[in-house]
């Protein structure tokens, strides 16, 4: 894998819900926003994230493992496809994500808080949960694939244009008039 | 039928998948050798063959880490196999076209655990993805509304983008307009 500051790096952590907090982070990430307003947004290296609660490990299907042994905790998932190296999404997560990552967080086993910069890293990578096999599709920033759909976008509608003009000078006016040139 | 799953395993375009599964005693080992060959050998995935997958990542858990009390120790019998990715399409679409292009990505990814169905039956195989799902509390794409085709066909019109604008610069119209028919016939299949 890659380790340029560009390179595409994925960063799963797994830590443990304190009991009888489970509903209420639940509830609390349900409500967080996605679009514009999703605190990710603030993290403009993130290209996914995902939370996940991991209450049970399945036993009710043909080929379970027996005897069953349910899980004593419920654990918080959190996993990410950023641009960088972890250390510095991590410290990203701290001061971007900010009063969010202490609202989700915050529900967590010995969580310090994002106003411990030191332990907050360390509690975070403590709980990292190592990828050993990774697939991407493509290898950019976000700002790249952003600006690269934006550009084939203003192509398509420069093309659906075009399809009318019957003078070489006219087309070339036209891209220059979109594109430069 | 997969379970009805949550839309806070999609945004936009864009879902996610974690599937947990237990591995059977020794079976580690398989899979690490399947790592480790695959990081050495990436085309032996085969994976690029599925166009609606952005990210997919594997990850074998032997143990959970400890942060103290009042954290109870949960120790793992088998260890666990956590595979997620990120795909645009529908889930039930996505897993079929999963199973006819990668059986043996499959294979290789899930025989090691218990209760692996093989893919002679899609319905089957869905099933049990659906057993084995994780339901999503959350989820954010930073670009919800493109697909990976559209994304990669952006690239595509990207890295010609400057030698068309270097073209209307230079060029006289009649050769302008011959190298952008020539650009539209090359990238149809892209815009």
């Amino acid at each position: 894998m890659k380790r340029d500051r560009s390179a595409i790096t994925p960063l799963t952590i797994l830590t443990p819900i304190r009991p009888g907090e489970k509903r209420e982070l639940e509830a609390y990430v349900a409500q967080l926003p996605r679009d514009e307003d999703s605190p990710f947004r603030r993290l403009s290296s993130t290209h996914f994230a995902r939370w996940v609660i991991i209450d049970r490990l399945a036993s009710d299907y043909a080929g379970a493992p027996f005897p069953v042994q349910p899980l004593r905790m419920s654990y918080l998932l959190f996993t990410s496809t950023f641009n960088g190296p972890v250390g510095e999404y991590v410290e990203e997560l701290r001061v971007r994500l900010g009063a969010e990552a202490d609202a989700v967080w915050g529900h967590c086993v010995n969580y310090p808080g994002r106003h411990r910069p030191g332990p907050f890293r360390r509690y975070l990578l403590h709980n990292r949960v190592p990828v050993h096999m990774w697939y991407s599709a493509y290898d950019a920033t976000v700002t790249e694939v952003r600006a690269a759909v934006d550009l084939r976008r203003r192509h398509i509608e420069l093309a659906r244009l075009v399809q009318e003009l019957d003078d070489d000078k006219d087309l070339q006016r036209a891209f220059v008039e979109e594109f430069g040139g | 039928m997969t379970e009805p799953r949550t839309s806070a395993d999609m945004h936009g375009r864009a879902h996610a998948i974690t599937i947990l599964s237990q591995i059977k005693p020794l079976w580690t080992l398989f899979n690490r050798l399947n790592f480790a060959v695959t990081r050495l050998f990436p085309s032996v995935m085969g994976i690029r063959q599925l166009s609606m997958l952005y990210f997919a990542r594997w990850s074998v858990l032997r143990s959970i880490p400890y942060n103290g009390q009042p954290q109870v120790r949960d120790r793992l019998t088998h260890p666990l196999l956590i595979f997620e990715d990120h795909y645009n399409g529908l889930p039930e679409p996505y897993i079929e076209a999963f199973v006819r292009v990668l059986p043996r990505q499959i294979w290789s990814t899930w025989t090691s655990s218990y209760g692996y169905v093989g893919t002679r039956s899609v319905t089957t195989f869905t099933r049990q993805i659906g057993k084995l799902t994780l339901p999503g509390a959350y989820f954010y794409s930073a670009y919800p509304e493109a697909t990976v085709r559209m994304i990669q066909a952006a690239f595509a019109v990207e890295r010609e983008h400057r030698f068309l604008v270097e073209a209307a610069r230079t060029n006289s119209p009649r050769d302008f307009a011959v190298v952008y028919r020539g650009f539209l016939t090359r990238r149809q299949g892209d815009l």
